[in-house]
């Protein structure tokens, strides 16, 4: 299988980063790449020690799954995109290292954050406990307000083993 | 289509004060926004207007024609090199169709009215080819279009259907704008109602006519 194609953005700066291209696309160097989105997902969820409780693949299908439903809130971030005609992006990982590369994800700056917090909220939608339902919707809250301003509903969480149901 | 390489300044400032306005809207949205806005505003106010030479020779009567910037909406007149119109229509966009043919050779002048073309460049919205001096006069009032089609969108951050309706209020008095001070050519103190044009005489008779304000055809200057 052919590599996807390498992002250009992830040269190292030459002077400070402040200085360093046009900041409206695809040179924006904060979450750029699937690479960025895997491990500032990780930061967040607190999984940065190997073994990780997240792997690899499962975030970057979060990240695949979180593109469609911010296509499903927001279409005209991915409408006009002729090149891809429309379509969402989907990745994988990269065949030769098996590990998320720099590929990049074609959404706007300001978006970047929202698909992020979506990715979280994915991850860790598959917990059973109370805590983790409760950050699994903190994080779908930021990724919808972030797309459309608007508060989903809560997802609530289930009875453990010999707790009455609420 | 003209190259340009970057939108004007008043191009950016419309679209960065529109993004202040419009919490949430992606720039992709925000640019097919204000093409549409300058579309309509186009085809509304016929305030775009293009001069273009032919050549009209005997036992011709179709003429195509093709502006540099933007695209043709409407034909608006065709006046010969004494600015005398002449019959003509445009049954099909960009194709003049003189209603009579001419025995000599001689240059006329096409009249149009444009819209806006090209919203996208290397595959990504890209603010389209639009006059400077149209954001002069009239920014602020596409500004308000822009803005209140967005507000009027359903389901987004920055849906607001009531200030929608506002913006887009100022936006129809910015067209009607255009479209009269088009009609006077800009002219302050023009006539304020429109000549019934089936009664309309080149002389000037009875009053100061504006119309020898066109320009002659290139080749007559």
């Amino acid at each position: 299988m052919p590599l996807p194609p390498a992002n250009p953005s992830t040269t190292p700066p030459v002077t400070s980063a402040s200085y360093w291209g046009n900041y409206s696309n695809s040179l924006m160097p904060t979450l750029n790449g699937v690479k960025d989105y895997v491990n500032q997902a990780r930061v967040l969820l607190q999984d940065l020690v190997p073994e990780y409780r997240y792997g690899d693949q499962e975030l970057v299908d979060a990240l695949n799954i979180t593109l469609l439903d911010a296509r499903r809130l927001r279409s005209d971030l991915f409408v006009y995109n002729l090149k891809a005609r429309g379509q969402t992006q989907s990745f994988i990982l990269n065949p030769e290292t098996g590990a998320p590369d720099d590929t990049y994800v074609e959404i706007e700056p300001a978006f970047r954050i929202a698909l992020l917090h979506g990715v979280c909220g994915h991850a860790m939608e598959r917990d059973q406990e109370d805590f983790a339902d409760s950050r699994a919707t903190a994080f779908i809250n930021r990724f919808v307000i972030g797309l459309i301003g608007m508060r989903p509903n809560p997802m609530v969480g289930g009875a453990g083993p010999g707790r009455p149901g609420q | 289509m003209i190259p340009y390489d970057e939108p004007s300044e008043d191009t950016i400032e419309l679209l960065a004060s529109a993004t202040a306005m419009l919490a949430g809207a992606s720039q992709a949205e925000l640019i097919i926004t204000l093409y549409r806005t300058l579309k309509v505003f186009c085809n509304d106010s016929n305030a775009w207007i293009d001069y273009l030479p032919i050549m009209v020779v005997p036992n011709k009567l179709d003429y195509p024609v093709q502006p540099i910037t933007g695209k043709i909406i409407r034909l608006q007149n065709v006046i010969d090199q004494n600015n005398v119109p002449q019959a003509a229509a445009m049954p099909e966009l960009d194709v003049v169709h003189l209603a009579y043919p001419y025995n000599q050779v001689q240059p006329m002048t096409v009249i149009v009215s444009k819209a806006v073309t090209n919203p996208f460049r290397d595959g990504r919205p890209f603010p389209p080819y639009f006059p400077d001096h149209f954001y002069r006069k009239y920014g602020t009032g596409i500004l308000d279009g822009v803005v209140g089609r967005m507000m009027m969108e359903a389901g987004q951050s920055y849906s607001d259907p009531q200030k929608g309706v506002m913006h887009m209020g100022q936006f129809r008095t910015t067209v009607a704008l255009a479209r009269v001070e088009a009609m006077r050519m800009n002219l302050l103190g023009g006539q304020s109602w429109a000549y019934p044009q089936q009664f309309r005489v080149t002389s000037q008779r009875g009053g100061v006519s504006t119309f020898n304000m066109n320009p002659s055809p290139i080749t007559a200057r």
